[in-house]
């Protein structure tokens, strides 16, 4: 009697669980957050500002960079930390050191074996050289991939005029993800307007992420000098990573350092 | 709260379908489930933190697929033969340790956090590891709950053709991790399941 009690209690508390994700998870969890695409920008957080629209993917061999010239709304939370596509930065004074996040993980390795470019008439990661780059290992069918997408798009337009570049390195986890046709066609819907580089057989996905923890989304941040700086897996930190952007833009390592 | 939030979240994404797949044949072994469930979700957090904190070093490819596949195989095979806690045991052991060996998850604000802390304090870790894979599999327990809270749905759940479906599901599994064709199936459930594409 005792353990269909104590059966009884998991059961209402499992259900309790799952119903309360599925009507309130977005949110209080910080998952599930709509994806914004080309024909309804959807807000990345509840309660924040809207992504204004991002010109459409152009495939193969176009400019890289969205159009810088579309206006936010923009929201600064309160306490400045809230992550928002949108979010201004609030900091007025110039940081003493590097922000948290920023360290020196060593110099980045190539992409090789690259299935082709997508967005981009470069052919190299190595023709960005002496740019600020956000490199993001991500998949179209990821859901955390695609909600990362809204900031990288507020990143590219805030730091569109600036010595920053986006990268993002495409490794499929499904065979369907692997089918160019469908990359283009999600870039698209999806508003990733920045260089893409198929990486069909996972190779680079593997070599940049040592060991055996391989996943998706995973974001670096190269310097001038070709160094990683900064590192995060998943999603979320949005505000820190703008930060380390702009702490890098604005404090580049000096040149006898370059690798 | 929000890591055990963010695990039943991810029940709905394309990546949690390589554990989920081989949970459903877990969930279908009949009485024993009440022990087989705990002891499933134990497997698969432990594999996922030894994974998380960089302390497995074993890439799932090639010859580890074929020897992890037929391990399995091999396992539900005496499990079917001998229907008893042990096999049975050593059967879900095993198909947790070789599912999570080739999850790749898709990583949210909270996973995140678990695993860029990780490596600099994996003990911190374990705790929310657990707690997100409890998550992850809510509706197993939920499964494994109902059918000792009500014993009309047990001795349905517990009739010896379905812990042949359920046998068979982790035997599917093993095949399928030893020819490396599991994660195609995992993809292509996602994909005909539309929206998660």
């Amino acid at each position: 009697m005792a353990a269909r009690i104590i059966a009884g209690l998991i059961v209402i508390a499992a259900v309790a669980g799952l119903a309360l994700v599925a009507l309130g998870g977005t949110a209080d969890t910080g998952v599930a957050r709509p994806v914004a695409t080309t024909a309804e920008p959807a807000a990345a957080e509840a309660g924040e500002a809207p992504l204004a629209p991002v010109a459409p993917v152009a495939p193969l061999a176009q400019g890289a960079q969205a159009d810088a010239s579309a206006s936010n709304a923009t929201v600064i939370p309160s306490d400045g930390t809230a992550d928002s596509p949108d979010a201004a930065p609030t900091a007025t004074s110039e940081p003493a050191g590097p922000p948290p996040g920023i360290e020196n993980l060593g110099p980045r390795m190539d992409l090789v074996e690259i299935d082709g470019w997508l967005n981009t008439d470069a052919t190299s990661i190595d023709e960005f050289n002496g740019k600020v780059i956000l490199v993001e290992m991500w998949t179209f069918g990821c859901h955390n991939c695609k909600a990362r997408i809204p900031f990288n798009q507020s990143y590219n337009e805030e730091f569109a005029n600036e010595n920053f570049q986006i990268i993002g390195v495409h490794a499929p986890e499904f065979s369907y993800e692997a089918e160019v046709p469908n990359i283009i066609e999600a870039a698209e819907r999806l508003g990733v307007t920045w260089p893409i580089a198929l990486d069909t057989e996972k190779k680079n996905f593997r070599a940049w992420q040592p060991g055996t923890t391989n996943f998706w989304p995973r974001t670096m941040v190269i310097d001038q000098n070709g160094d990683i700086r900064y590192d995060h897996i998943g999603e979320g930190r949005y505000e820190e990573l703008r930060t380390a952007i702009r702490w890098l833009l604005d404090n580049p390592p000096p040149p006898e350092t370059a690798s | 709260m929000s890591v055990l939030a963010e695990g039943i979240e991810s029940i709905t994404l394309a990546c949690s379908l390589v554990l989920l797949i081989p949970a459903l044949g877990i969930v279908m072994l009949g009485r024993r489930r009440s022990w087989l469930v705990p002891i499933w979700i134990l497997s698969v957090a432990l594999m996922s933190w030894l994974r998380f904190v960089g302390w497995w070093g074993i890439e799932a490819s090639g010859f580890w697929h074929i020897v992890s596949g037929l391990a399995l195989v091999g396992l539900v095979a005496v499990a079917s033969k001998r229907d008893d806690l042990v096999s049975d045991v050593g059967a879900t052991v095993l198909a947790g340790l070789v599912a999570t060996w080739t999850w790749v998850p898709c990583v949210g604000r909270e996973l995140g956090d678990i695993l860029n802390n990780a490596r600099d304090d994996p003990w911190a870790e374990l705790g929310p590891t657990v707690l997100y894979t409890v998550g992850l599999f809510v509706p197993l327990i939920l499964l494994a709950a109902l059918g000792v809270a009500l014993p009309e749905v047990s001795a349905r759940a517990e009739r010896v053709s379905v812990r042949r479906v359920g046998l068979g599901i982790i035997a599917l599994v093993g095949g399928l991790v030893m020819v490396t064709l599991f994660d195609d199936l995992a993809g292509e459930l996602a994909r005909r399941s539309s929206p998660l594409a």
